[in-house]
């Protein structure tokens, strides 16, 4: 009957142990937030891979260390319109750094746009869909499309927008050809994951995400720079930072010939005119 | 492999806190609850399920206002710096909002569970209000309280949503298990990731599991004359 009662005992037992623990490691790392050598960016997501490498190299160079905080970019502008906390802000897409550049939690002269990506139609290793050229992707024969969903997700925005805009005569675009195909997928990684588990599938997505995952996709067409809208991504020094310098230095070293070479290596371009060659 | 440990513990113990944090006010709430008729009785029981019910990066937007630094609850307003967003703090606050609701209505059933007989026995024979509430209705309550206390935690444990919106998710300082499996998958270490999904099982499993075996103990029980 009262095996409640020495049970809730042995808890009680545990939640002070817990408690106990918690103040240790509390202590422990207020010590490392007083770090002035380490700047906290935010990310966006499709960047993680190449900014841990960026991080690791800046330090590695002398720089200060960098935190990062990854999230998409439309709830990382939230957080950073909600509170301006952090250093800098490496955002996706355009729209969610004006919203926060508004809002004045970014130094709105501090904006550029730093880096650009590419769409890539790719199928699984092994498929039958072979590489293709422009003038013939409108023989191109799928049974799904995997995009990001176009409502919401900017990879699917900005592949719509290019199938829109390619044209197969008779007043037919690839959109229309293919639009009935769609598989709309939360993100661009989703995209990847369901172009792999289908047959016959083409999946439209970023550069960088399909050399992340080369291994199991083959890239049958690169769509040129010119022919989509221009995929940008922005950087942003967030307002009232105390580290204005290491974070400049950090951004300087983004343009380096060593940073441009970690980012050419995931797949990211540089925009032809950069206006980030002298952050002040 | 110690940033993968450290990432695990650290979040053991913030879900560990988080229940503790709401166990606090769910348990008399709950009691309260199941017990006594007062004015508002439904709307207060509305409310604290209704997380259960949005969608939690609703409720962690929601939270994000409250704290911001010209919110309610925020700087600007408090006039001192509670320094809650991106810290491990918001990922406590997150956490226990988001299992509220599974901590206060598995209590409350588990006090609904208890006879008033033996509570009112408990007073024939002496014992005050409190006493009866602590020597009686909690021990007979025990074995239901700690299954709300394992269902809260591994609610904690898989909370993503609201964390991601008010905690952010910095490795090694809010990072939790279910932001690193987003990390992880995001930049394309799906080794890693994997890693971490089986972890996430496994200590959901064991969670689940054991609140189980808590509850249907109890019904064999009651089956005894």
């Amino acid at each position: 009957m009262y095996w409640g009662y020495t049970s809730l005992v042995k808890v009680g037992r545990f939640w002070s142990f817990v408690v106990i623990s918690l103040v240790c490691s509390c202590s422990k790392s207020s010590n490392s937030h007083a770090d002035n050598e380490t700047i906290t960016v935010h990310v966006a997501a499709s960047l993680s891979g190449v900014i841990q490498e960026l991080g690791e190299a800046h330090k590695a160079s002398g720089g200060s260390a960098v935190e990062t905080n990854i999230a998409g970019s439309g709830a990382l502008a939230r957080q950073i319109i909600a509170a301006p906390r952090g250093e800098l802000f490496l955002s996706a897409n355009e729209h969610w750094m004006n919203s926060a550049s508004d809002a004045g939690s970014i130094e709105s002269e501090t904006v550029v746009s730093f880096l650009t990506n590419q769409l890539v139609l790719v199928v699984p290793t092994g498929s039958n869909l072979a590489t293709t050229e422009r003038e013939r992707l409108c023989e191109l024969t799928l049974e799904h499309l995997c995009i990001g969903d176009p409502s919401h997700v900017p990879a699917g925005t900005y592949a719509k927008a290019w199938l829109q805009d390619m044209e197969c005569g008779e007043g037919e675009t690839l959109w229309s050809k293919w639009k009935d195909k769609v598989i709309p997928a939360g993100d661009v990684r989703a995209a990847l994951a369901q172009v792999l588990a289908v047959s016959d599938g083409v999946a439209v997505v970023y550069k960088t995400d399909y050399l992340a995952r080369s291994a199991e996709l083959e890239m049958i067409y690169g769509v040129p720079i010119e022919d989509a809208p221009p995929i940008q991504y922005f950087a942003g020094r967030i307002s009232g930072t105390e580290k204005a310098q290491a974070t400049n230095d950090f951004l300087a070293f983004m343009n380096s010939p060593e940073g441009r070479s970690i980012l050419a290596k995931h797949g990211f371009g540089s925009p032809s005119a950069l206006s980030l060659a002298h952050p002040e | 492999m110690t940033d993968l440990v450290d990432t695990v513990a650290r979040t053991a113990l913030w879900s560990s806190l988080s229940t503790l944090l709401v166990l606090i006010p769910a348990i008399p709430l709950a009691y309260l609850l199941a017990r006594k008729e007062f004015p508002g009785r439904r709307l207060l029981s509305t409310l604290t399920s209704l997380p259960m019910v949005l969608p939690p990066t609703a409720v962690g937007f929601l939270l994000l206002q409250i704290l911001a630094d010209r919110g309610p609850l925020g700087r600007d307003a408090l006039g001192l710096d509670l320094d809650i967003l991106f810290t491990w703090k918001a990922v406590i606050i997150a956490c226990a909002v988001m299992s509220s609701p599974l901590i206060i209505r598995t209590a409350r059933v588990s006090f609904e569970g208890v006879d008033p007989k033996l509570e009112a026995m408990a007073r024939t024979l002496g014992y005050g209000a409190l006493k009866t509430f602590c020597w009686i209705t909690l021990p007979l309550a025990g074995r239901g309280l700690l299954a709300a206390a394992i269902l809260g935690f591994s609610r904690s444990l898989g909370e993503f949503g609201a964390t991601i919106m008010i905690a952010g998710n910095i490795p090694g300082k809010t990072q939790t298990l279910s932001t690193a499996i987003f990390s992880a998958q995001q930049s394309g270490r799906d080794g890693l990731a994997i890693g971490l999904v089986i972890i996430a099982l496994a200590v959901g499993f064991v969670a689940i599991f054991s609140t189980e075996i808590l509850l249907s103990n109890r019904l064999k029980r009651k089956r005894i004359p």
